[in-house]
Parts: structure tokens; C-alpha cells; sequence
């Protein structure tokens, strides 16, 4: 059953800027979703409607069923973690999360249990009564969670909440989240432009352009079966490399051809391929599906311009018709800039439309 | 490099000892001259320092009592009075050497002499002298205190919460000209106070509040409303907005989202702004000469003192008088002056 549903969601800002455009999604309960997007392409304005910071131009949000567009923020029932903490200075950490309860009138004793609970469950009890002013980013970070848990609402919302603080310390929290999501079997949306980040805490990713959405799935769906050629862009790093090819299609066989390679496609794309017979379609490679070979051995030879050590793994740039492109190569052979060397490409590769950039399946 | 850096230094150092001395000097001198004595106000060359204390000499001759004075110039006791009635004695004392005596304690001392020997006395000046003859020659100056007082919090109590509430309205929301109307603010304060008062006077003469401290308060808060809004504009700019938002996901309605969050986070800031406010009121005498002569504040008690008597240390000591509240108000909020700038620490 949907827990939350947007029903043709639209936002835009002045009467022309279109934020938000026509979004349709439902979240089950207990779900951690994750809107992945560049900037700008309208994640923090769906989280700002259904928060209700803002007003929807066109679309309806329901929470259980309930239609919530016309309520006020704080009669939605959601909590939020905002980028920059958002964590009040002329309160004491105490006072932040027992900040809400006192609005819902409850009583004094059972928002000393509550507050105490949450503090407890992230860790801030020592910090109860000092000001958020002293605290560092991480700190504050949890008491920004805290006061998000202590409410117990139907949905949690997090706008970036880990953008601020350093490397390693977003790696920890990262993990606490996840655990006090697991923990709490709260239904959680959370907005990033962090793909790492979004990949490592999402039951499911919701990829965003242009307020429109490109693409919903699992992190490994979003990874290895790309529905447009902007998550497979957008999605990986080094990021999907492109190349424009042509479709031939002779006797049996149906071949790409490029002006460097050609290759027969594997057998159960061909069908949907023979329709662009002697068109453009784009091919795209990841870049771990490259192998490098000996010169002569592969599909084609290229000259290796520059090398980025990774450690676990090397990205190699290589200029294939004036193009750079980024490979992967977890070889441990030895490899030198200016070396040449030969390049295979495995059938682990997508097809888009040029026009429309859709998936060809 | 180095030599340049050295010279930037003095330069630097130069200007603000020249900065300093323009601040301290003027406010040294008037503060010398509230606590001189009639006769050193009317001394020349005159003293830097004010005298705290007199040498006299006093001797007993043809029946009267003869008063010298010693003075640091001449190095040496000069007659000044001879009289035989210590009343004339004790009021000469009194105007000329600000020393406060009893008729009993002047015929105590003074009557040793009646035996041919000369009486040297030192007697302590009374240093609050001008400022006690301020308040007794100015009859209605405690009168004028209050409404100096009254006039600044009514000012600072219509400037700040209009202006206030135009100073978030322009930093939160979207509205059309914006720079526009921000910059027309200032325009406002362009107008020379003088110039619009005395317009203003009919109006508050139509509306029965003219004398009255709180139609003096709705001329100066016209300049200041705009300053006002000016001002709390860039304080409201520099609280988050997330801050907000936060308290309306967490349950709070708009209103009580500004009284718990906004207001408290603006305080300080707000605090500093009313200084504005307070100065302007405070300081004026030239809008409260048109709008409210019968009626005045101290600052035109104060005015009219110094136009009026030639004694220009009360005007001095009604000076320090008008210029301590300010002194002691800005002190108070020292802490705060940095918010101005919307610069709220988090």
C-alpha cells in the first residue's frame, strides 16, 4: 500500500519558472527514498511541498490516504533535517528538542522521558544542556536528528543534512542514520546531489532533471540498467562514456559501427535495434566494462593520455577520435602514460535514442 | 616593503590619534568647564585642570575682614573682597569660588583674624556646584529630564516596531521593486528634520498634540522608521531562514514562529538599532524649539541655557547632564552594536 503518493505535482516559481513539473511517486511506509538530482533540478522543492514550505501550483500530496496540499506545515505531521542544521542558538540543546512537544502540549514529565530517550538514542546526552553555539557541526548535526526523532512523525524529511559537515564525519553519519531509520522503521525521504551518499542509504533512488523525474529504482538498478542517458551520465564516476555509432544491419547479424570499432550487439537487444537500421544511436560503456589489452588484441588501439590512480583500481583516460574518454582498469599490469594499448568492449553496454535519450530495450 | 609598512603604521596610528584628540578635547574641555568656579571660567589664561581646592588669607583691618585669594599666576595672595558682613562673604564665596559655607562656619573661622594675625584657611570647592545651580536656576529642568525621556521611548517605541516590521518584510519576502523601495528608505532621511517639522506642527496642532511628547516622537521616528527598517532589514537577512522553517515543520504557527524564533534571534540587533532612535530623540533641540517651546526637553532647556546666561559652565554642566544617559545607554549595548550588520552568531 502507498503511504505517500504525489499525484501530479507541479511547482512554478514567478509563472514561469517551472520547478517541479507533472511528478508522480508513491513511498511505502518504512521506505528510505532518496531524491537524487544536479542542482537545480527541483529535489529540494518536491521535500519544501511536502513539507508544506511550499504551495503546490498544481498536484495533490496524500499521507495515508489523507490529502495534505492545503495544510499547514505543522499540521503535516512530518519532521525535517535541514541542510545547515537549522538548530536554534538561543536554546539550549534541551529546549531545541523539546521544542515541539511543547507545542503539542504535552506534559512536562513526558517530555523530560521523550527528550531523554531521543538524546540517548543519538548520543547527545551529555550535551543536554549546553548551547547549540558550542557545539561542533557534527554535534549539532545530532541534535538536529534528535529533535527530528523526538516527535515521532508519520514521515521524515532531510534536505542535504550531511552536505555540511566534513569527509569522514559524513561517512559515520551516514551509517547512524541508516541505523536509526532501521532502528525507528521510519519512512524517510531524503535529497542529496551526493550519489555515493544517496547510493549507500537508499532502499530506492528517485533520479531528477529538470523537475521531471528520469528515473526510479533500486541503487543497483540505477547503476546497472539506466533508463536515460542522463542517469547514466549523471549516476557513476567516472561517469558512462558515450559514443555515437551507427546501426548496421546485415544478413543475421546487426552491427554498431563506429569509426574506430564495430562490433556485433548481443543477441537479446538485436530486435529492438533492427528498427534503427542505418540510424545514429548512442552507445554507452561504463567505464569498468572496458578491458585493456595488449596493442593489436582488442577491438580497437588507443593511446593512454593520462593516469589517476585510485588505489583499488586506476581510471585511465584514453583518446578514442579526439575524444577523451575515462576506463577503469583494475589490472595490475603496468601501464604508462603514452603507452599503446588495445581496448575490448564487453557486452555489459547501453543503446539510447540520440533524440530522446531513452533506453533502447 | 618594510619601510612602507613602517610608514603605513605611523600613518595609521597618526589618524587615530588625531581621531582621538578630536573626540577627547571637546569633551574634556566642556566636562573641565561644568566643574570650573566662576572665577576661573572668567580667568585668563584659563586652566586646564579644574581647582578643587582654595588657599585664603584672611586679615582684620578697618573693621573689616579682608580676603585674599591665592592665585598660581602671580605666586602669591591677592585681595578680592573687604566687608564686614559675613552674609556678603559667604555669597561672594559661594559665586565666585563655587565654596559652599554657613554664615556660623565664615564667623568661626574669619573672627580668629579680629586679633591682628592673619588666618590662612583651605577650603574644598563643591565640585557639584553647577550642576545643583543648574537644576535651581532652571526651574522646570527635572521636568524637562522626564520629557527628554518620555519623547526617546516613544521614539524608539514607533521607529522600531514600524520600522521593524517593513525591515522583515523587505528581507523575507518577494515583493515587486524591492531595491527600490529599500533604497527610497533612505531618501526619507534625506529631508532636513527642520524642514519637515514645521509642516508637521500644523498637523499636530489639528490633532491636539502639539507640546505634547508623543507628537514630538511621531517627527522624529519619521527619519528613524526608515533607518529603522534599513537597518533591521540586513539583521533579518542575517537569520536563516531554515531557522524558521524549522519551527513551522516542528509545530509552530507563523506568529508564534516570530515571537519564539525571529524576535529573540533579532534582540540584540533590535536592541542596537533602538540607539538610533534614542540619539536622535535625546540629542534634538531644534525640532523641539518649533513643536514644543512651552513644553521643552532637556536638550532645548539646554540650548536656551546656553543662549540666554552667560554662564557657560551651568550650560557645560547641563551638557554633561544631557550627554551622560547617551553615554550610559551606548555602553549598555556595546555588545550589541556588532549586530547592526546582521552579523548574529550561531
Amino acid at each position: 500500500m502507498e503511504y505517500l503518493k504525489l499525484t501530479n505535482l507541479t511547482k512554478i516559481y514567478l509563472k514561469k519558472i517551472i520547478a517541479v513539473n507533472n511528478m508522480d511517486l508513491s513511498i511505502h511506509k518504512g521506505e528510505f527514498l532518496v531524491l537524487l538530482g544536479p542542482s537545480g533540478c527541483g529535489k529540494t522543492t518536491t521535500m519544501r511541498l511536502i513539507a508544506g514550505l511550499e504551495a503546490a501550483t498544481e498536484g495533490d500530496i496524500l499521507l495515508e490516504g489523507k490529502s495534505i496540499t492545503g495544510l499547514a506545515p505543522k499540521d503535516r505531521d512530518v519532521s525535517m533535517i535541514f541542510q545547515s542544521y537549522a538548530v536554534w542558538p538561543h536554546m539550549t540543546v534541551y529546549q531545541n528538542i523539546a521544542y515541539a512537544l511543547k507545542l503539542k502540549r504535552m506534559s512536562k514529565k513526558d517530555i523530560d522521558i521523550r527528550v531523554k530517550e531521543t538524546a540517548k538514542m543519538a548520543d547527545i546526552t551529555e550535551y543536554l544542556d549546553r548551547n547549540p553555539t558550542n557545539l561542533s557541526g557534527g554535534q549539532r548535526q545530532r541534535v538536529a536528528v534528535a529533535r527530528a526523532m523526538a516527535v515521532k512523525p508519520k514521515l521524515f524529511l532531510m534536505d542535504e543534512p550531511l552536505s555540511n559537515l566534513d569527509a569522514k564525519l559524513r561517512v559515520a553519519m551516514r551509517t547512524d542514520l541508516k541505523k536509526a531509520h532501521e532502528l525507528l522503521g521510519s519512512t524517510t525521504i531524503f535529497v542529496t546531489h551526493d550519489q555515493s551518499e544517496a547510493m549507500s542509504l537508499a532502499d530506492r533512488i528517485v533520479v531528477m532533471n529538470m523537475g521531471v523525474i528520469e528515473q526510479i529504482g533500486t541503487p543497483n538498478e540505477i547503476y546497472h540498467d539506466c533508463e536515460t542517458m542522463f542517469v547514466a551520465n549523471f549516476i557513476g564516476a567516472p561517469p558512462t562514456n558515450f559514443f555515437d555509432v551507427e546501426i548496421a544491419v546485415s544478413n543475421d547479424n546487426v552491427m554498431v559501427k563506429h569509426g574506430m570499432f564495430e562490433f556485433a550487439v548481443a543477441k537479446e537487444i538485436e530486435a529492438s535495434l533492427r528498427k534503427y537500421a542505418g540510424k545514429i544511436v548512442v552507445l554507452g560503456v561504463r567505464p569498468e566494462n572496458f578491458d585493456i589489452l595488449p596493442v593489436g588484441k582488442g577491438l580497437l588501439d588507443s593511446k593512454i593520455e593520462f593516469i589517476e590512480p585510485q588505489g583499488s583500481h586506476t581510471v585511465v583516460v584514453i583518446d578514442i577520435m579526439g575524444k577523451h574518454h575515462k576506463i577503469i582498469s583494475t589490472g595490475t599490469f603496468e601501464l604508462k602514460v603514452g603507452q599503446e594499448i588495445g581496448i575490448d568492449i564487453n557486452q555489459n553496454n547501453f543503446f539510447f535514442d540520440k533524440e530522446s535519450g531513452k533506453r533502447i530495450r | 616593503m618594510n619601510t612602507k609598512k613602517l610608514i603605513t603604521r605611523t600613518l595609521f596610528l597618526l589618524f587615530l590619534v588625531t581621531m582621538l584628540i578630536a573626540i577627547l578635547v571637546p569633551f574634556f574641555a566642556f566636562l573641565a568647564t561644568s566643574l570650573y568656579s566662576s572665577s576661573e571660567v572668567y580667568q585668563y589664561p584659563r586652566t586646564m585642570m579644574p581647582r578643587f581646592t582654595y588657599d585664603m588669607k584672611i586679615t582684620w583691618e578697618d573693621d573689616m575682614y579682608q580676603l585674599s585669594v591665592y592665585e598660581d599666576d602671580i605666586e602669591d595672595y591677592e585681595l578680592k573682597i573687604y566687608t564686614n558682613s559675613p552674609e556678603k562673604l559667604r555669597i561672594y564665596l559661594k559665586k565666585q569660588y563655587s565654596v559652599q559655607l554657613t554664615d556660623e562656619e565664615i564667623v568661626a573661622d574669619f573672627s580668629k583674624s579680629k586679633d591682628g594675625t592673619a588666618v590662612y584657611m583651605q577650603y574644598k570647592k563643591d565640585l557639584l556646584y553647577n550642576f545643583k545651580t543648574f537644576f535651581t536656576i532652571t526651574s522646570n529642568a527635572d521636568k524637562a529630564i522626564m520629557n527628554s525621556i518620555i519623547a526617546a521611548g516613544w521614539t524608539i517605541l514607533i521607529s522600531l516596531s514600524i520600522g521593524s516590521m517593513a525591515g522583515y518584510t523587505i528581507a523575507r519576502y518577494r515583493i515587486k521593486w524591492k531595491k527600490q523601495i529599500n533604497l527610497s528608505l533612505l531618501i526619507v532621511r534625506m529631508f532636513p528634520m527642520v524642514a519637515v517639522s514645521i509642516p508637521m506642527l500644523v498637523y499636530l496642532i489639528r490633532m491636539g498634540l502639539n507640546g505634547t511628547m508623543f507628537g514630538l516622537a511621531i517627527v522624529y521616528s519619521v527619519g528613524n522608521i526608515a533607518l529603522t527598517a534599513w537597518i533591521t532589514n540586513s539583521i533579518f537577512q542575517g537569520i536563516s531562514v531554515e531557522l524558521e522553517e524549522a519551527s513551522l515543520v516542528f509545530g509552530a504557527n507563523k506568529i508564534q514562529t516570530f515571537f519564539k524564533i525571529t524576535l529573540p534571534l533579532a534582540f540584540p540587533g533590535l536592541v542596537a538599532c533602538s540607539m538610533y532612535a534614542f540619539l536622535a530623540a535625546w540629542n534634538d533641540s531644534i525640532v523641539a524649539l518649533i513643536l514644543s517651546n512651552s513644553n521643552p526637553t532637556l536638550s532645548l532647556l539646554i540650548y536656551k541655557a546656553i543662549g540666554m546666561s552667560g554662564d557657560i559652565q551651568l550650560a557645560a554642566a547641563g551638557a554633561v547632564i544631557l550627554v551622560t544617559p547617551s553615554l550610559i545607554f551606548t555602553f549598555i549595548i556595546k555588545n550589541y552594536i556588532n549586530q547592526l550588520w546582521g552579523d548574529v552568531k550561531f
